[in-house]
C-alpha cells in the first residue's frame, strides 16, 4: 500500500484508525472470476471452405480442360481431314509435339490410306511410326497394304519410280 | 508529473497475458478486482452495476492487452475503470436513470464494517465527488500520489490539496 497516502491520512486524522477502518475489502458479489472471452476460431470452417472451394475449382478446371482437349482433338482431326494441304501439314507438325490419342492415330491412318497429298501421307506415317506403329506386329504392313489401294499414293509411288528409273 | 514504472507482480501477470498465458488475466482479475470493485462502489455504482462494469473493464483490458505499454497495470486498469464508469453514468443520465449514490440509503448488500468504518463510509459519501474520489483512490488503489494525479488528469499538488481537504472534513465528523 502506498506509504505516502497512509502518512497523509495519519497526519490529518492523528492515527491509523480511520485508515485501517476503511479497508474496503468488499468482494465483487456476482462474478467470482474473470471469464475471458472464448476465442472465436474460424480456422476449421475456413479450412473446410477452402478445401471445398479448391475441390470445386479443380473439378471445374478438369471439366474445362477435358472439354478443351476434346475440342482441340476435334479441331485437329478436322484439320487432318481437310482438303487444304497446308493446313493438314500444319496439323501434322503440331501433332509431332504431343502424345497421340487412339482417335488421332486412327485419323492419321486414314490420312495415310486416303489422302491425295503424298507429303501429308508421309508425315502421318512418320507420326504413326513415332507413336510405335512399327513395333506392333503386322500393323505397319497392314496399313501399307491398305494404302496401296490409294490411287494417289500409287500415282506418287509410280511417279517416284519413274523419276528414279529415269 | 512522474508516473511510477516499478514492476509489480501484477505487471508481470500482464506481461504473461500479453505473451499468451491465458490464465494470467484471470489471476490478474483475482488480485485487482477487489480494489477496482470497491473504487466503483465508492464512486457511486450499485453492486450489480459495479460487477457488470468490472467484467467489461477486464474484457476491454483483455481485448486491448496488445496496446498496453507497460506503464503500470494498476494505473492502466484504474484508468479503464474510471472511463467505463463515467461512460456508464453518461448513458444512464441520457436514458433518464441515475446511478444510485453510495451514501444515504446505503444498499444492504454492502459489507458490514465496524462502527468507525460505517461512519467513514457515511461521511465519505457526503464529500464532493472529486475529493471523495481522491480519498478512495489513496486508500484502495495502491497508486502513488503521482499515479492518482495522472489518473485524474491533474497535478500532484492538486491531489494533495484534495486529500487534505477531504481528510479535514472527515476528521470534523469522526467521533472523538
Amino acid at each position: 500500500m502506498n506509504q505516502e497516502s497512509k502518512k497523509l491520512w495519519r497526519d490529518a486524522l492523528g492515527s491509523d484508525a480511520a485508515w485501517d477502518a476503511m479497508r474496503f475489502e468488499e468482494p465483487p458479489p456476482l462474478a467470482a472470476s474473470f471469464s475471458r472471452p472464448e476465442r472465436k476460431t474460424y480456422r476449421p470452417w475456413a479450412i473446410a471452405a477452402s478445401c471445398a472451394a479448391l475441390a470445386v475449382s479443380i473439378a471445374v478446371n478438369v471439366l474445362l480442360f477435358n472439354e478443351l482437349s476434346a475440342t482441340r482433338s476435334d479441331y485437329l482431326l478436322a484439320s487432318l481431314n481437310t482438303e487444304s494441304s497446308p493446313m493438314r501439314l500444319a496439323t501434322l507438325d503440331t501433332l509431332r509435339r504431343q502424345k497421340l490419342s487412339d482417335d488421332m492415330q486412327s485419323a492419321l491412318k486414314d490420312v495415310v490410306r486416303y489422302s491425295s497429298d503424298p507429303n501429308a501421307q508421309l508425315a502421318a506415317l512418320e507420326l504413326l511410326l513415332g507413336a510405335g506403329l512399327s513395333s506392333r506386329q503386322g500393323a505397319l504392313d497392314k496399313l501399307l497394304d491398305e494404302t496401296r489401294d490409294n490411287a494417289a499414293f500409287l500415282r506418287a509411288a509410280t511417279s517416284d519410280t519413274k523419276t528414279e528409273s529415269t | 508529473m512522474t508516473v511510477s514504472t516499478a514492476q509489480t507482480p501484477e505487471d508481470h501477470l500482464m506481461r504473461s497475458a500479453i505473451s499468451g498465458d491465458d490464465r494470467a488475466m484471470e489471476r490478474l482479475y483475482g488480485r485487482l478486482s477487489p480494489a477496482l470493485y470497491n473504487y466503483l462502489r465508492r464512486l457511486g455504482c450499485r453492486a450489480d452495476d459495479a460487477d457488470d462494469l468490472l467484467q467489461s473493464v477486464f474484457l476491454s483490458a483483455w481485448r486491448s492487452r496488445e496496446s498496453y505499454r507497460g506503464t503500470g497495470i494498476r494505473l492502466w486498469l484504474f484508468t479503464i475503470t474510471r472511463n467505463a464508469y463515467f461512460s456508464f453514468v453518461r448513458k444512464r443520465s441520457e436514458s433518464g436513470d441515475a446511478a444510485d449514490p453510495v451514501g444515504g440509503d446505503r444498499p444492504d448488500e454492502m459489507l458490514e464494517a465496524d462502527d468507525l468504518g460505517r461512519v467513514l463510509e457515511r461521511q465519505l459519501a457526503k464529500l464532493p465527488d472529486d475529493t471523495r474520489e481522491a480519498l478512495v483512490l489513496s486508500r484502495i488503489s495502491g497508486l502513488s500520489i503521482a499515479d492518482i494525479a495522472g489518473l485524474l488528469e491533474t497535478s500532484e499538488a492538486n491531489i494533495r490539496v484534495r486529500l487534505h481537504r477531504g481528510l479535514t472534513q472527515l476528521k470534523a465528523e469522526l467521533p472523538r
